[in-house]
């Protein structure tokens, strides 16, 4: 009878299994590809235990059991002289082997293609097997059990995934260490004595109960239970179930980005304090302690004085790390997942270290922190960006000479029109972030000659002096060129020409300093590399004089690529035309700028900037 | 002949709703018996028991003259059955429903399938999902004949059938009936259906058999009265519903009544209709 019922799920779904288990083996050929760079060509295999085992699992319990139930299928054999619990015991072990197979071959194809250059003992390949397959078969039993709950297994896969979400995110459990997950974790391949015998063990215990669980399911009520589980959803429990769903998890992610952090915290840093404000300062070797407190004090001194300049009612934590890896202009803002503050890097220390540049970067740091974000939203970014530069030109005279030539130069490849302005992040891209700074100081300046420094902190405190709401009050909040028009009464077209004539005259004022760079054009060029492949050929060329060394920054873009920060593009060095080390295939979307370091205006100038798809 | 199926006092819950309240039945060797009832009077949950779907929660079985407990896989193997969905797997020829069902019985008898499709005109190489609802019955009912067993139980097999199939579906049950003499179990509330097939009837109301023989004897015992003034009812008579009432034959042939007073002899549907219509509440299966 069993052999009938095996038969019988063989025809139906022996083809649906074996393109599975193909997509196993190519699976296998991807992740071995991938594992070259590892430590141990098993890494593909645990990728594949640990990916494709459940991937695998769920498409086979999907087509044995949810197939079955969901066509009502099961009636039929219920009128066969054949138990329920044959049944469901013929389709648990023919999915387990579905599901596990891969696994094995896997194994055995992986030991043969590694036995050259790993050493590969009994009890190895035992402890890989065991481990991987538990993990499999747990997964598998899993999903047999949700797969039986009908129409509300997407639910309960809903519920798992949140709760274990939940668990990492609010009680901080390292889910990944604890068993059945940690057996397929990192550890697997390189773990060649110990038998992990209590996660082995607890692993067993959940895939048991879920047997029974499943067997329980589809008998208890002499099986209208899963029968009744099996039917498809009304409208009405559509909507419920949608809403029970969504509404967890949007209380969770409100309740995660509510959930205070610790404040960051480096101890071995330098701790430097300011009019309430304080800065870590971390110590390296090329960092005397005195050159470090000079420029905490400095970041504090801006820090306590924007504070009661913009009404903030506090400030996060604010590290420095010197990374003498960095040019000097270039700064970076660390992601930290788990705390709280604003940690920057930068050259500091070494030879080049831009330090006001680099303040005005804090400011800005600590202003997105406050205003979680919104700070950098487009409509108002170049205001955002020419405020921090000129509230500490103010206080910096020099700063701000540097800044005004620089200005100057930048006019020549853009001009700042309304339309400019409102899609900021397109024009700083094409002059880069120093002349782009420099050209936003330039408006915000004008702005303030013509409606006086009083609107421009009204302007400031208004959008920025309140932290904003972390939920969907932040919708209803008003457009940024209504406040600008109602705390300066000037518009964003009027500024726009206001600031052309103001540049104008700088340029007519600063006419020795003329922008040698204006001559020179960046050109990039697909060539034919072989099939599908093309290379992107780049040259600078000039009209009259020598071309400098310079950088070429680029990308491929993806689809959601919006701005591009300078970290994040490759760079290549070049005294003359070249050949970028990448190839792509035609239709990729590609980013490509030059740049090159004037040294009259202390600046790196970005030529040629372009976002393009290789034809 | 001694009694094939004989059900006694049995009763099955689901949930709140009492689908059989100490139902008895028995059916005779070799004869075709008629359940017949209205929707949701208990006659699936009968047969679903009889098959094994179900177990009653109280009440005796005995199935081929034993007493069961339950109806174990060897005895589910001595009996064929066709239900009102047959819910075949749509991707299945009639030849491969044949080569699968017949792997669950040991006295299955493959040229009889083939004998049968034939007979009722299945086409053996399409796939169950593109028969007409006609052909996927009678493809229950083959796959049923096939083991050759002594008990069918046919559950609304003509639902959903338009006369003309189910004329067609009637006539070669009874010429199948004819050539074995199996017992079959015909659950219908198509009244003229079961008159025309069963031998004796069996009329399920609320759960509970109200009538059980052979039409004949239901319709000398159900009768309608008509009279200008209605007297006091002899003793014995019982009422059915309205004017039809309920006695033994000599009661009513023995009886004295008033002048004026017509007795009727009713139709097996008319006599179905007033036990139907006697409890409009009736609970479901």
């Amino acid at each position: 009878m069993i052999r009938g019922l095996v038969m019988k799920e063989l025809r139906e779904h022996g083809w649906a299994i074996l393109l599975l288990w193909l997509g196993s083996a190519l699976a296998l050929l991807v992740f071995l590809r991938k594992a070259e760079r590892e430590a141990s060509p098993f890494v593909s295999f645990g990728y594949l235990s640990a990916v494709f085992g459940p991937l695998l699992s769920l498409a086979v319990t999907n087509r044995l059991v949810v197939r079955e139930y969901g066509s009502r299928t099961q009636l039929f054999l219920e009128t066969l002289p054949v138990t329920r619990a044959r049944v469901v015991a013929a389709k648990w072990l023919l999915g387990a082997g579905a599901s596990l197979f891969p696994i094995v071959a896997a194994l055995a194809a992986t030991a043969a293609l590694a036995s050259g250059g790993v050493l590969i003992t009994a009890r190895f390949m035992t402890l890989l097997a065991v481990r991987s397959l538990s993990f499999v078969l747990w997964f598998y039993a899993l999903s047999f059990v949700v797969s039986l709950l009908g129409r509300y297994r997407f639910v309960a896969w809903g519920v798992l995934l949140t709760g274990l979400l939940a668990l990492h995110s609010f009680i901080q459990l390292p889910i990944v260490r604890l068993p059945p997950f940690n057996l397929v974790s990192s550890g697997l391949v390189f773990e060649r004595l110990t038998l992990p015998a209590a996660d082995l063990l607890v692993t067993w215990s959940i895939t048991v109960l879920l047997l029974m669980g499943a067997f329980a399911i589809a008998l208890v009520g002499e099986g209208s239970l899963s029968a009744l589980l099996a039917r498809r959803m009304t409208r009405r429990e559509r909507v419920v179930v949608a809403v029970a769903a969504l509404v967890p998890v949007a209380l969770l992610g409100i309740l995660h980005g509510r959930k205070p952090k610790p404040p960051f915290h480096l101890r071995s840093a330098l701790i430097v304090e300011h009019g309430g404000q304080s800065i870590g300062v971390a110590l390296t070797a090329n960092l005397s302690v005195a050159v470090a407190r000079t420029l905490g004090e400095a970041i504090a001194s801006d820090l306590a004085e924007l504070k009661t300049y913009l009404g903030l009612t506090r400030t996060p934590p604010v590290y420095v790390l010197p990374d003498a890896s960095l040019d000097g202009d270039m700064f970076l803002r660390a992601t930290l997942p788990a705390s709280d503050g604003v940690v920057v890097r930068s050259a500091l220390g070494s030879r080049g270290f831009q330090e006001d540049e680099f303040r005005t970067f804090v400011i800005g740091e600590v202003l997105d922190w406050y205003t979680r974000g919104r700070a950098n939203r487009e409509d108002e970014r170049w205001f955002f960006d020419g405020f921090k530069q000129w509230w500490l030109a103010q206080r910096l005279p020099s700063f701000e000479d540097r800044l005004r030539r620089r200005a100057a130069a930048g006019p020549t490849r853009l001009t700042p029109d309304a339309d400019t302005l409102r899609r900021w992040l397109t024009a700083r891209e094409q002059v880069g972030d120093c002349l782009g700074d420099a050209l936003a100081w330039r408006i915000v300046s004008v702005l303030a000659r013509d409606v006086g420094p009083l609107a421009i902190q009204s302007t400031a405190r208004e959008l920025w002096g309140s932290r904003p709401p972390n939920d969907a009050r932040v919708l209803f909040e008003p457009s940024f060129e209504q406040v600008l028009w109602r705390r300066t009464g000037i518009t964003v077209p009027v500024l726009a020409e206001r600031t052309v004539t103001a540049l104008a005259q700088d340029r007519a004022g600063l006419a020795a300093q003329s922008d040698a760079q204006s001559s020179w054009s960046a050109d990039f060029e697909a060539r034919p590399a072989g099939g599908r492949l093309y290379e992107i050929q780049y040259r600078l060329g000039s009209s009259g004089d020598t071309v400098p060394a310079y950088a070429v920054r680029y990308t491929t873009l993806q689809p959601w690529d919006g701005e591009l920060s300078r970290s994040t593009l490759s760079r290549v060095d070049a005294v003359r035309q070249g050949v970028l080390p990448l190839t792509v295939e035609r239709g990729t979307r590609m980013f490509a700028a030059v740049e090159v370091w004037n040294e009259p205006l202390q600046c790196t100038v970005r030529i040629g900037a372009r976002r393009w798809v290789v034809p | 002949m001694h009694p094939v199926v004989r059900l006694e006092k049995v009763s099955r819950r689901f949930g709140k709703v009492r689908a059989l309240d100490e139902l008895s039945l028995e059916v005779r060797e070799g004869e075709i018996y008629g359940l017949l009832g209205r929707n949701g009077a208990g006659k699936t949950t009968t047969l679903r028991i009889l098959i094994g779907i179900l177990k009653p929660d109280a009440g005796h079985i005995e199935l081929f003259g034993s007493r069961v407990r339950r109806v174990t896989v060897p005895l589910k193997q001595r009996i064929g059955y066709v239900s009102q969905e047959p819910n075949f797997y749509p991707w299945m020829t009639a030849e491969q429903l044949g080569r699968f069902v017949g792997g669950f019985y040991p006295t299955w008898d493959s040229a009889e399938f083939r004998r049968l499709l034939g007979l009722l005109d299945i086409p053996e190489r399409r796939r169950s999902v593109e028969l007409s609802v006609g052909t996927r019955a009678k493809l229950g009912l083959t796959l049923a004949l096939a083991p050759r067993p002594p008990l069918l139980l046919l559950d609304e097999p003509t639902a959903g059938l338009d006369p003309v199939a189910r004329r067609e579906f009637n006539d070669q049950l009874a010429q199948l009936h004819r050539e074995r003499g199996t017992t079959i179990v015909l659950s219908s509330h198509q009244v003229i259906e079961v008159e025309q097939l069963a031998q004796r009837v069996g009329i399920v109301q609320s759960g509970r058999t109200c009538f059980e023989g052979d039409a004949a004897t239901l319709r000398a015992h159900v009768r309608k009265v008509t009279a200008p003034v209605l007297p006091a009812l002899p003793e014995g008579f019982e009422r059915v519903r309205g004017d039809i009432y309920r006695a033994d034959r000599e009661r009513w042939e023995t009886s004295v009544w008033p002048e004026g007073t017509q007795i009727s002899i009713l139709s097996l549907e008319e006599i179905f209709l007033a036990f139907a219509r006697a409890d409009d509440g009736a609970p479901g299966s």
